[in-house]
């Protein structure tokens, strides 16, 4: 994407593997400013690799992302934390937790050993936990939620950190429809009322189409095609990258683009 | 231990899926690696015979091959030769096989039932429970004689088991909780039996006799007496295995596929006992091979239950027999414990599997 | 919804469940405290022993009392605290329950190293202990850092050094001759036999020193029981802090042999008790110190009552800790069934 004004978070040429494979070569990207970007593409085409590198979870062999005009991985880890959060994919917490005593460990970057509670800490996280819907069920045992309660817990441990910035990793697995909805709508709520700029890897390309201002479609760790998803979710690039043929409409009461597997 | 947030399996649904579509990309290779695996078990399998017929020849009195295939095959009960493989080293032998094999397919069990890495057979207070026996016993009833102690230390044994099931919580608990209570339950017995000793000069003495264990005193009469108990402790091995790799994926996805998530881990648990007990009451407490010897197999076999188990009885009878041969080399005085020696072997083998495997650990 | 305390510039949540547990510990500590110092092979009454330890009774109890029980008692909560504190930090820090810091391979190399230094100079037994265990665990965490270290990786490594050292140790016992030997096995127990108050004054010194840099990692360790990914993107720099929790948890060990050989189970025990009792996920660091010094306390107590036998402290930790644990663990899954 050729924009003059520099973005926050972007990747420039970056190639990230393991041992014996690599999974993103020299890719460049960027994550539109106020905007929920989906990151889209088959199994093992690198979306989660992406995300990781983006955050910083897994170091680049190659090239640099930068938050905020510098290298990421040059400024501290907690400052970073301050502005971008980010939740990977099957996070898990040791047993006997509460929804309270995980939505708050989300302060971790904003506290230190000697100012380990505060006034604002207390804030943001019921500022959390009614973003997240979680109000009466914060003293709940986290095991004894369900599948979608458990997933806004975890969302609302990312949003009490506070992040300007937010990455998901398939936030929606483990969800039925409605909940799947309820969760996106959520997402683009708080980057509609609080300025948040969101990056999530999404399977459901109809999903990503309909509460994305942009998507990124991935192939073999390559970017094969960006921008919002009228242009995006079109025959040819479905065919291209998923390699599905199938005809795309547009949703009659969106406006969206929707795919119709042939 | 790694519980997810549920308290379940940390696998989801989705992983399974880009696993199971990597996998079709690499399925020529995956196709080749399950040769390689099964030439890997074979030739296990070779090294495990000729390893067997290294330890028959040698000794103190060496034996020729020629005497050798005549004791196994067309046995002359005159000839010293033939009587000292016969009654002496091949009881041993078949010994440390078993042995080893059993401890080995316990250990694999152990670790994946419970998902840790450091679960070992002893864990579940089986090692604790048979020297509560052995000592209970002699200190109660005075039954110290060789052939009272095997069942001493096989009741005592699976008593210990038992006790660790009931207090873990029985088999719905979290394998942590399991874990821990066996862990804490084999100590205390530990310090009970460290306790008698200290206070009874018979029970010292039987115990010291009993807890150096090793196969020396294996006869055909005690491989008579115990060999039932291996063969249902591995029958009940082979079909807990799968049920274990169903286990693997979390308990949910484990009842979707219709098992019996209660049921399978009292199979398993089953099976451990009666092969870690029957060890132990034949060969005395042997520590660290059922520990070791799974992280072996895993190294050869990756994560594959089937595959898993019948591995680790082969890799766990070699280890032990190498084991045993090099403890009665005159390098270590002729008479070091097989389990010391197996820990010696296992220890530095270990390490250097972990530091081999690359970065994909967690 | 959330209560906190402020002091000066320290600001920390009030939870009044921990609080509470820490509360009853310390009370427990002092009891069992009070009980070591009167009980024994000559009683004193409750008066009595009150009269020795203010320097007013005649001279025998004074000198039982503040030379003989006092620092025996000092040295085990020293020591139990500075075990307990090492294995929960341990434990968290590996995600494992079952990891007490022997798994940095500490105590086997202490072992080894005893021994040797004992066949070979006939004494530095303490020497060799701290110097063989040091050696050991910095080539654990070698031999495990790549890049990082790796949880499960350590883990491997630590039981692989455990296992080798632990068979070394045996072979080494087997060359010993029979008095050594005896000797060795005592030692090898731990034991809190005739500690002087330099033991005391070192126990307790090396944890005011110890326990500010624990306090410290203790914040960071309670994020760590989240998964690594989660835990790097709180801000968290994970291999820095492993290595800082692992050279901690090898301090206070080293600390604690060097006044009381390797206690056994103490610092494995310590950590699931604490987080049962203060029914808190995290590392519950200074309940499982207390924890620590109560089952020492407890066990050096039980060993000084069977008096005729002469029994180790370490034959005792198990029989104080084990059934504490097994208790919590019984009610833990009686509460998950209901």
């Amino acid at each position: 994407m050729s924009q003059r004004s520099m973005n926050r978070l972007r990747a420039e040429e970056i190639s990230v593997g393991y041992p014996g494979r690599t999974v993103l070569d020299a890719m460049s990207l960027d994550i539109p400013d106020g905007k929920v970007t989906a990151i889209v593409g088959p199994n093992a085409c690198g979306k989660s690799t992406l995300l990781r590198a983006l955050a910083r979870l897994i170091p680049t062999q190659g090239g640099r992302v930068l938050l905020d005009g510098r290298p990421i991985e040059k400024q501290r880890s907690r400052q970073v934390a301050r502005r971008l959060a980010i939740l990977p994919q099957s996070p898990a917490a040791p047993e006997g937790l509460t929804v309270l005593d995980l939505v708050r460990r989300g302060r971790t970057p904003h506290q230190s050993v000697l100012r380990q509670w505060s006034r604002a800490d207390a804030e943001a996280v019921e500022r959390a936990l009614s973003l997240a819907g979680l109000e009466g069920l914060s003293s709940r045992m986290l095991d004894t939620l369900s599948g979608g309660q458990r997933q806004r817990a975890w969302i609302a441990m990312a949003l009490a950190q506070d992040p300007e910035l937010l990455l998901l990793d398939e936030p929606t697995t483990y969800l039925d429809l409605p909940r799947q909805i309820e969760l996106l709508a959520l997402i683009r709520q708080l980057n509609r009322d609080a300025g948040l700029t969101v990056a999530m890897v999404l399977h459901d390309v109809n999903l990503a189409a309909r509460f994305a201002d942009h998507i990124v479609a991935l192939k073999d760790g390559k970017v094969r095609r960006q921008g919002p998803p009228a242009e995006v979710v079109t025959a040819e690039t479905m065919q291209e990258v998923f390699s599905l043929p199938c005809t795309v409409i547009r949703d009659p009461v969106h406006g969206r683009p929707h795919v119709i597997p042939a | 231990m790694r519980v997810d947030s549920a308290g379940r399996a940390p696998v989801r649904a989705d992983r399974l899926l880009d696993d199971v579509s990597r996998d079709h990309a690499r399925q020529a290779r995956r196709a080749r690696a399950g040769r390689s695996r099964r030439m890997a078990l074979l030739a296990s399998c070779a090294a495990l015979v000729l390893l067997s017929a290294l330890a028959l020849r040698l000794g103190l009195r060496p034996v020729g091959w020629a005497d050798l295939a005549q004791a196994l095959i067309a046995y002359e009960p005159t000839d010293p030769e033939q009587i000292v493989i016969r009654e002496l080293r091949l009881p041993r032998l078949v010994g440390a096989l078993l042995a080893g094999a059993g401890l080995g397919i316990a250990g694999a069990l152990m670790q994946g039932m419970t998902r840790n890495p450091l679960a070992d057979p002893g864990l579940l207070g089986i090692n604790a429970g048979a020297a509560a026996g052995v000592i209970g016993g002699t200190f109660l009833f005075g039954m110290g004689a060789p052939s009272q102690q095997i069942w001493l230390a096989l009741g005592g044994g699976a008593l210990g088991a038992a006790a660790v099931f009931a207090l873990g919580g029985g088999a719905q608990a979290s394998p942590a909780r399991l874990l821990l209570a066996g862990a804490a339950l084999s100590a205390f017995f530990l310090a009970m039996v460290r306790g008698l000793l200290l206070m009874s000069r018979q029970s010292l003495e039987t115990y010291r006799f009993w807890v150096l264990g090793g196969f020396d005193n294996v006869t055909a009469h005690t491989l008579g007496a115990l060999w039932p108990f291996f063969a249902a402790g591995a029958l009940a091995a082979l079909a807990a295995a799968a049920l274990i790799d169903a286990l693997a994926l979390g308990e949910d996805a484990a009842r979707g596929l219709g098992v019996r998530v209660g049921g399978a881990r009292l199979l398993a648990g089953l099976a451990i006992v009666l092969l870690a007990s029957s060890t132990v009451a034949m060969a005395g407490p042997i520590a660290f091979v059922g520990l070791i010897v799974p992280h072996m197999a895993r190294a050869a076999m990756r994560n594959d239950m089937l595959w898993l188990v019948p591995c680790a009885g082969v890799f766990g009878a070699g280890l032990m027999t190498l084991a045993e041969l090099a403890g009665r080399s005159p390098l270590f005085g002729g008479a070091m414990q097989a389990g010391v020696m197996s820990a010696l072997i296992g220890g530095p083998a270990l390490i250097w599997l972990a530091r081999a495997k690359e970065g994909r650990m967690s | 919804m959330m209560r906190a305390v402020r002091i000066g510039p320290v600001c920390a949540p009030l939870r009044p469940r921990p609080l509470a547990a820490s509360l009853g510990l310390s009370l427990c500590l002092a009891a069992l405290g009070l009980a070591a110092l009167a009980w024994g092979g000559y009683p004193l009454s409750a008066g009595e022993t009150w009269q020795a330890a203010t320097g007013r009774g005649d001279a025998v109890a004074a000198m039982i009392v503040l030379e003989h029980r006092l620092p025996r008692i000092l040295t085990a909560i020293g020591a139990g605290a500075a075990l307990g504190l090492a294995g929960a930090m341990v434990q968290t820090m590996l995600r494992n329950p079952l990891a007490a810091p022997d798994i940095i391979g500490f105590v086997a190399g202490a072992n080894a190293g005893a021994l040797l230094a004992a066949l070979t100079t006939g004494g530095m037994i303490v020497g060799g202990a701290l110097a063989g265990g040091a050696l050991t665990a910095c080539a654990v965490v070698a031999l495990a850092w790549r890049g990082g270290l790796d949880a499960h990786r350590l883990i491997l490594v630590g039981v692989g050094a455990n296992l080798t050292l632990g068979a070394t140790a045996d072979l080494l016992l087997s060359f010993a001759d029979e008095r050594t030997a005896a000797d060795m096995a005592r030692w090898l127990t731990g034991t809190l036999h005739a500690r002087s108050p330099e033991d005391a004054a070192l126990a307790w010194a090396g944890l005011a020193l110890l326990s500010p840099a624990a306090l410290w990692l203790g914040f960071p360790l309670g994020r760590m029981a989240l998964s690594d990914d989660l835990a790097a993107g709180l801000g968290l720099r994970l291999a820095r802090l492993r290595l800082a929790v692992a050279a901690l948890a090898v301090a206070l060990v080293a600390l604690a042999v060097s006044v009381a050989g390797p206690l056994p189970f103490v610092a494995f025990v310590s950590g699931p008790i604490a987080r049962r009792l203060t029914r808190c996920a995290g590392p519950a660091l200074a309940a499982a110190a207390l924890t620590g010094a109560t089952v020492t306390l407890g066990a050096d107590l039980a060993a000084r009552m069977v008096p005729t036998f002469r029994l180790p402290a370490g034959v005792f930790a198990a029989m104080a800790g084990a059934p504490v644990l097994v208790w919590l663990l019984w009610i833990e899954a009686r509460r998950r069934r209901l």
